[in-house]
């Protein structure tokens, strides 16, 4: 996964900072492999065949922001 | 506690509102007295149902249809929920289509009723001509389903998620072995891992939890595996919290509402009403506000609202002061905010953040930064009201708080949309699943609808979006009249709850003129309600809402007449539900509602697909068929 994001950073020049900082995927974002949250398998570190899914979302809340965070 | 608008009034004849009117009524007498408005039971000579008078001779009327058409026919809570899809969202995890068991419509109509004659009051003393506004409970309903709409008519992979789409076991809240409800809450994947493996859950499961989790707040479902709840099934709830407490996810007993009375706040909160004002400013050096925008009816045009407001709650508050004719300037993150890029898409926005974001002019500003915070202030300098909903802190840890901001333009309604008010006693985080469980209306809805906790609609964030542009409205007409100059108002989640329950809450912190039923015992409900409810026909649910002897009287002798012609056996004159539900399984409920309709007895079809909404002619005037199923503003001014 982190190649993958390597990859797009050539292409699309950027796109690396809107995903991660300080070699982490932001906390409010959410990463997808064929439907499976990379954080609960290998995160970063995770494998990606050819023709897996991808998905990036970010986290979805009602209210105001997280005392939390 | 500052009384904002002292001398001002309402007229009309609402001491003996119809049944149906009953709740609306009484919420709109809860929110005057809040606000220091008086009121005047006469009867308005025009027949709107109430007017705002702010100054001598100045005046607005406040229509109140039942149905967005206009036309008159049987409407209530229960069948303004069937009708407009609330039962349907609701329904998604809770086991199929039912009432939310609470007041929703009429507190949120109340809300912007009273939020459309203030907005056409200002236009008033800005010099327009505005005489009246209208609104409709099932308009005011619309607008809370606005973004499931969106979600579910959108042109790219629209969401179709039915009544009972979701299991109503493996969802949140949870249940821990003492029997303890309660939800959990975290944003981050992180503290929401390592919780599970306390738990001794394993990291597939929880992974898929988490995607279940996230769910909630955009689809009103929250799917997540068997095993997530068995593990915190086996386990007492000090346990669970300490392990909440350990891994840093937050963690919130489904309360009561005797629970939230017992509250050091609570009693405050009651009595203010859902927002707080502090004025401040010398009065006679106040700006006034500026001239009404002749090319626009709308009352708020040629005003300036700047936002700066994430999710649900925030955003919803400013699209209804875009509604009311202010442009909104929204501060979105360097990029824009990642929510535009949630499926499903409508062209090149994400649908459901269009419905709450649309005709606003973004500013793309790191606000973090000092160029960014110079920029949001010289925004600032030229808006009348700024809006935001960051975490509690925030904005003094930016330099962005109300001091700051009113330094630089004194003149500033400052509005925070926040999760708890000032003075919460606990360190949860102020969303919506948290604050219905804190509140007492987690419990409130989980007792009428069969479930351990709230509604996976999100209750909270939309009638609290509409309280803080209510309390912003309610603002600006204060600076309109020349009582005050700055203002900071606050509103919260935690309010709109209490302005929700606020009969019941009055009740239990035993306030003059609220029956504590809790003391006295609840009076067993009228005999005319004993048939109200969701039924199943032969195609589709019906909901009935007999709100007096009349309209039971007529649906008896309707279903005495149609079991007759159906040769059905009812046993009886007046048939118990059980044989009312026999009865209604041999004809569609479409079928149901025509014969009810001529009758003269509440009912409706219960709305399940939220596609069908849009050909409905009683809603027509409230929808917009573009790319999506929009939802129009809840308002119209003459």
């Amino acid at each position: 996964m982190r190649e993958v994001i390597e990859n797009m950073e050539i292409q699309f020049p950027g796109v690396k900072e809107r995903l991660m900082a300080d070699g982490k995927v932001h906390r409010f974002l959410n990463i997808y492999v064929n439907d499976d949250d990379i954080r609960f398998a290998e995160n970063l570190d995770t494998s990606v065949q050819a023709g897996d899914a991808i998905t990036i979302l970010p986290a979805v809340a009602g209210g105001c922001g997280d005392r939390l965070r | 506690m500052t009384v904002l608008l002292e001398n001002c009034y309402l007229s009309g004849s609402l001491r003996n509102p119809t049944p149906a009117l009953a709740p609306l009524y009484a919420s709109l007498r809860y929110q005057a007295n809040a606000l220091g408005v008086a009121w005047e039971n006469v009867d308005t000579e025009s027949g709107a149902a109430f007017a705002l008078h702010v100054a001598e001779n100045v005046y607005v009327d406040c229509v109140l249809e039942g149905w967005s058409d206009a036309v008159e026919r049987p409407i209530s809570e229960t069948l303004a929920q069937a009708t407009t899809g609330l039962m349907s969202v609701h329904g998604r995890a809770s086991g199929g289509a039912q009432p939310l068991g609470v007041d929703y419509v009429s507190t949120l109509t109340a809300v912007l009723s009273l939020q459309g004659v203030m907005a056409a009051a200002i236009g008033r003393l800005r010099g327009a001509s505005t005489r009246a506004t209208t609104t409709s409970l099932t308009s005011s309903a619309l607008l809370s389903v606005a973004q499931y709409l969106a979600g579910a008519t959108a042109p790219e992979m629209p969401e179709r998620l039915l009544p009972g789409a979701a299991s109503v076991q493996e969802r949140p809240p949870f249940t821990s072995a003492d029997g303890v409800a309660f939800e959990l809450e975290t944003l981050d994947a992180v503290p929401w891992r390592d919780f599970w493996t306390q738990v001794g859950v394993d990291a597939a499961s929880a992974g898929k939890g988490w995607n279940g989790f996230l769910l909630r707040y955009a689809k009103a479902i929250a799917p997540v595996p068997a095993t997530l709840c068995e593990a915190l099934a086996v386990l007492p709830f000090a346990q669970i919290e300490r392990l909440a407490q350990q891994t840093g996810v937050a963690i919130c007993r489904v309360r009561s509402l005797q629970d939230r009375a017992q509250d050091k706040d609570a009693m405050a909160m009651w009595r203010e009403g859902p927002w707080r004002f502090h004025c401040d400013g010398d009065i006679a050096q106040a700006r006034p506000l500026k001239p009404c925008d002749p090319s626009s009816p709308l009352p708020l045009a040629g005003l300036t609202v700047v936002e700066s407001c994430r999710r649900i709650q925030g955003p919803l508050a400013g699209r209804l002061l875009s509604l009311l004719g202010a442009e909104v300037i929204r501060i979105e993150p360097p990029g824009g905010d990642p929510l535009r890029g949630m499926p499903p898409m409508a062209e090149d926005v994400s649908a459901r953040f269009d419905a709450l974001n649309r005709d606003k002019n973004v500013r793309e500003i790191d606000i973090k930064s000092a160029a960014g915070k110079a920029e949001v202030m010289a925004l600032i300098q030229q808006a009348d009201v700024f809006l935001h909903n960051w975490a509690p802190g925030k904005a003094a840890e930016m330099g962005l708080d109300y001091d700051d901001m009113t330094q630089v333009n004194p003149d500033l309604i400052y509005a925070y949309a926040g999760g708890w008010g000032e003075n919460a006693e606990h360190d949860l985080p102020g969303t919506d699943f948290m604050a219905q469980a804190y509140s007492g209306v987690a419990a409130k809805i989980a007792a009428a609808s069969g479930l351990p906790g709230g509604a996976l609609f999100t209750v909270l964030d939309v009638l609290g979006g509409a309280v803080a542009a209510q309390g912003v409205t309610a603002a600006l007409l204060a600076r309109g009249l020349g009582r005050a100059r700055s203002i900071r108002v606050d509103t919260s989640l935690l309010g709109a709850a209490t302005l929700l329950c606020a009969d019941e809450l009055g009740a239990l912190l035993q306030q003059p003129g609220y029956q504590n039923h809790a003391l006295d015992g609840e009076p067993p409900p009228p005999a005319w309600t004993s048939l109200n409810g969701v039924y199943a026909t032969a195609q589709g649910l019906l909901a009935l809402d007999c709100l007096d002897e009349r309209a039971f009287s007529r649906l008896t002798h309707a279903v005495v007449d149609a079991a007759s012609e159906l040769q059905i056996d009812l046993n009886d004159d007046t048939p118990d539900r059980e044989h009312l539900q026999r009865a209604l399984l041999h004809r569609k409920a479409q079928e149901w509602a025509a014969l009810f309709e001529m009758s003269g007895v509440p009912a409706a079809v219960v709305v399940e697909d939220l596609t069908e909404l849009s050909r409905d002619p009683r809603l027509a005037p409230a929808l917009n068929k573009d790319i999506y199923v929009r939802v129009n503003s809840p308002w119209r001014f003459q």
